[in-house]
């Protein structure tokens, strides 16, 4: 991909219609973990992977799930600064939405607003998209429950189930194949910790480790992160799965 | 403006008159001429008052080389008692403290500030502020709202630099001296003239601090008793504060609870 | 005719609460914490609402109880509220506001309001009992930002007309009938005297073991079929008439 001149900021558009500076930002995400958010029978689990950069790095402070409201949870990846920096942004929304309105957060307008603001970033030459995918889990009083992605560009939508990152096409294809809208929260929970672990096959050799929220009937529609002994006992069971797997096919 | 009260009393002759009836608004210059001003009546807007006196009493009596803190614990809304058991006396060093009566928010305000800012002296300079630094800083702490002052009437009690026993007074806002012995609050008027006799006070030519620890704690804690009984405000408990070279040491005695 | 001086009106704060909530009681008992108000919400003299709650729950360990002005103390709860899910949403497994912290919390807040001549207008009762230590804590804040703790706590009228009957009933090892019978007899006497009473109560329950409880409201009753009201005539009534 060359910009030719069009790729300095993304003020301008490039004769063929794009803006680069959006698509470097979507390859930041691309090339970096991947998140999942998906909608079950009874909830949402969200969920990303991550690779241990640094053994001396303390486990579990590398955190990429983030609890928006009380009952609004989200997950990020690209750069994560940015993306924590989004989620601050929601969390100031959602405090100011319900200073002023007395309820929370309808999630259509929290997502909607987020997705506003990453275009904001995107249409002056002073500034720089997000370098980071949003994906978040939402329940309010009006609409239930949602699930939104907001993307570099600052498009965001509603989805069942949705994920990006470097894994992103094998973790849709694996969303689609089995049917989530029929399967509660806590049976989801080992099969996306599988799909967590498969995307990053290639990455097989780093020390990985995954990492799980839920929002569901069961937690009263809070959003609950799944505490580390939990996440790590699914991990290995995931694992050993999947190395089942290989050998049955070897 | 004649008829005010008249409705509502059952009587014709209103014995209230002068007192509820409004002055006549004068002109805005300050009544130097005769013109009569007939806009609004410039007054302060707020029926809030910010300041309520909770009362109590405080002591200190300077040492050789001690100082002897006596107050009594109970603070008071009107005629209310808000608690017996409420605590005068903060330390701020090891050589120092501070004991206020007046407004209990504002002193535990001043106090916690002054906590603040003997840890930021601390931290730069590696030792505890003097008790003579604590006092100028309480000065100036205390004139920098000058203009909405802290509702506090304070002593500073603590060991100087030869490690003799000393105590600054204070009014609301910063003027101070330093002093042998000192009282402030609802009995400071019962007590003063008691120490006055047992003490040498301060303007005397030969100063000379009180000798015996037990003898001074013995009269602080009778002073308190004293106040206790004609000062409604102050009773409760009397708790003792020593400061001497080691350290700071407090004890609470109960005295009359009614 | 003098020309008329427009003076600029100045900032205007609460200078007199509007609707007010009478006195709120607190105290310890053998399990924990119990705080009580009437439901009543005045304006003036008028009974605005009859059936409001003056009370609610800060976290799963800690509740409030409010006199005085009802819309600062609605204030005051969002503020607390935005504090607790502050904490609750880091997810960090820990929770940093323990009752205290939300006692000490309205105590600056009150002061600091009070600094800007501009208060809120509550007389408050923070109770709770921590989940951990089972440790109870029961504090009183006034709109000066006064902090009182104790074992039994008033605000307002009820401090002039209850303060001696809680005294000479309290014992920390009141059960929870006691504590309960005690609150309702301060209460009724509140009903007959204090014209901005009622007689339905609503009282929260501070337990280690159930958290809080904000319970329904309940009307305690009222006896008036004494001898002395029912006799009590013009002819115990004499106006003060001077020279007459």
């Amino acid at each position: 991909m060359s910009g030719t001149g069009f790729d300095y900021e993304c003020s301008s558009l490039s004769p063929e219609g794009r803006i680069f500076q959006i698509e470097y930002a979507e390859k930041a995400v691309e090339t970096s973990s991947t998140i999942v958010g998906v909608r079950c029978k009874d909830g949402i689990v969200l969920g990303t992977e991550k690779i241990v950069v640094n053994k001396m790095m303390v486990p579990g402070t590398d955190k990429r799930i983030y609890s928006v409201h009380p009952s609004a949870g989200c997950v990020v990846n690209g750069l994560v600064p940015d993306g924590k920096s989004l989620m601050f942004r929601a969390r100031e929304e959602a405090t100011q939405y319900e200073k002023m309105f007395g309820i929370r957060i309808p999630g259509n307008n929290l997502a909607e607003r987020l997705g506003m603001r990453a275009q904001l970033n995107t249409v002056y030459a002073s500034q720089r998209p997000y370098g980071s995918t949003l994906i978040m889990a939402t329940h309010d009083h009006i609409k239930g429950m949602g699930l939104f992605m907001v993307e570099p560009s600052g498009s965001c939508f509603e989805y069942y189930g949705c994920a990006s990152g470097r894994g992103k096409q094998l973790a849709r294809n694996e969303i689609e194949k089995k049917n989530f809208r029929e399967v509660s929260v806590n049976e989801a929970l080992p099969l996306i910790a599988k799909i967590l672990l498969k995307s990053q096959e290639e990455m097989k050799e780093k020390k990985q480790e995954i990492e799980l929220s839920i929002m569901s009937e069961e937690t009263g529609y809070k959003h609950k992160i799944l505490d580390r002994a939990f996440v790590d006992h699914l991990a290995a069971k995931a694992a050993e799965e999947i190395e089942n797997e290989q050998m049955d096919m070897a | 403006m004649e008829t005010h009260m008249q409705n509502e009393n059952y009587t014709n002759v209103n014995i209230f008159k002068n007192a509820f009836e409004h002055p006549t608004p004068k002109a805005l210059d300050g009544g130097k001429s005769d013109k009569t001003y007939y806009g609004p009546v410039m007054e302060h807007a707020s029926g809030f008052n910010p300041y309520v006196n909770n009362q109590g009493t405080t002591l200190a009596i300077a040492g050789q080389d001690f100082v002897m803190v006596a107050a009594d614990t109970r603070i008071s809304s009107g005629f209310n008692i808000l608690s017996r058991e409420h605590s005068r006396t903060t330390k701020l060093t090891e050589k120092c403290v501070i004991t206020s009566s007046g407004m209990v928010a504002d002193i535990e305000n001043l106090h916690k500030l002054l906590i603040a800012k003997v840890k930021t002296y601390e931290r730069q300079f590696k030792k505890s502020p003097s008790t003579e630094s604590l006092a100028q800083l309480l000065g100036n702490t205390l004139y920098s709202r000058r203009f909405m002052p802290f509702y506090a009437f304070n002593l500073l009690c603590g060991l100087d630099a030869k490690g003799q026993g000393c105590v600054y007074g204070y009014d609301a806002i910063g003027s101070y001296d330093k002093l042998t012995y000192g009282v402030q609050g609802s009995g400071s008027q019962l007590g003063a003239p008691i120490l006055d006799n047992q003490f040498v006070g301060h303007n005397f030519l030969v100063k000379q601090l009180a000798q015996s620890l037990q003898e001074t704690e013995d009269t602080a804690k009778d002073i308190i008793n004293s106040i206790a009984e004609r000062d409604i405000y102050t009773g409760d408990q009397v708790e003792l504060v020593l400061v001497d070279q080691n350290g700071v040491h407090i004890k609470r005695e109960p005295i009359r609870r009614d | 005719m003098e020309k008329i001086v427009s003076v600029k009106e100045p900032t205007m704060h609460t200078q007199v609460p509007v609707n007010i909530g009478t006195s709120v009681f607190g105290l310890r008992y053998k399990d924990g914490i119990m705080l009580a108000a009437d439901t009543a919400v005045s304006y003036g003299s008028m009974k605005k609402s009859k059936k409001s709650t003056r009370m609610a729950s800060l976290s799963d360990e800690a509740a409030i109880a409010c006199s005085g002005e009802m819309a600062d103390f609605q204030e005051l709860q969002k503020i607390l509220k935005e504090k607790r899910e502050g904490d609750e949403i880091e997810n960090d497994g820990a929770t940093f506001l323990k009752p205290r912290d939300y006692f000490n919390y309205p105590s600056r807040l009150n002061y600091q309001r009070r600094m800007k001549m501009d208060p809120l207008w509550n007389g408050s009762i923070v109770g709770g009992v921590r989940k951990d230590t089972g440790e109870t804590f029961l504090g009183m804040v006034d709109l000066y930002g006064t902090k009182v703790e104790g074992n039994f706590l008033i605000t307002g009228l009820g401090a002039h007309y209850c303060q001696v009957l809680m005294q000479n009933a309290w014992r920390p090892d009141l059960s929870e009938e006691e504590a309960r019978r005690l609150i309702e007899d301060c209460m009724r006497v509140m009903f007959y005297r204090d014209k901005k009473a009622t007689d339905e109560i609503q009282i929260t329950k501070i337990t280690q073991a159930g958290g809080v409880e904000v319970e329904k409201s309940y009307r305690i009753g009222s006896e008036w079929k004494l001898e002395f009201f029912k006799n009590m005539t013009n002819e115990f009534w004499r106006p003060i008439r001077i020279y007459q």
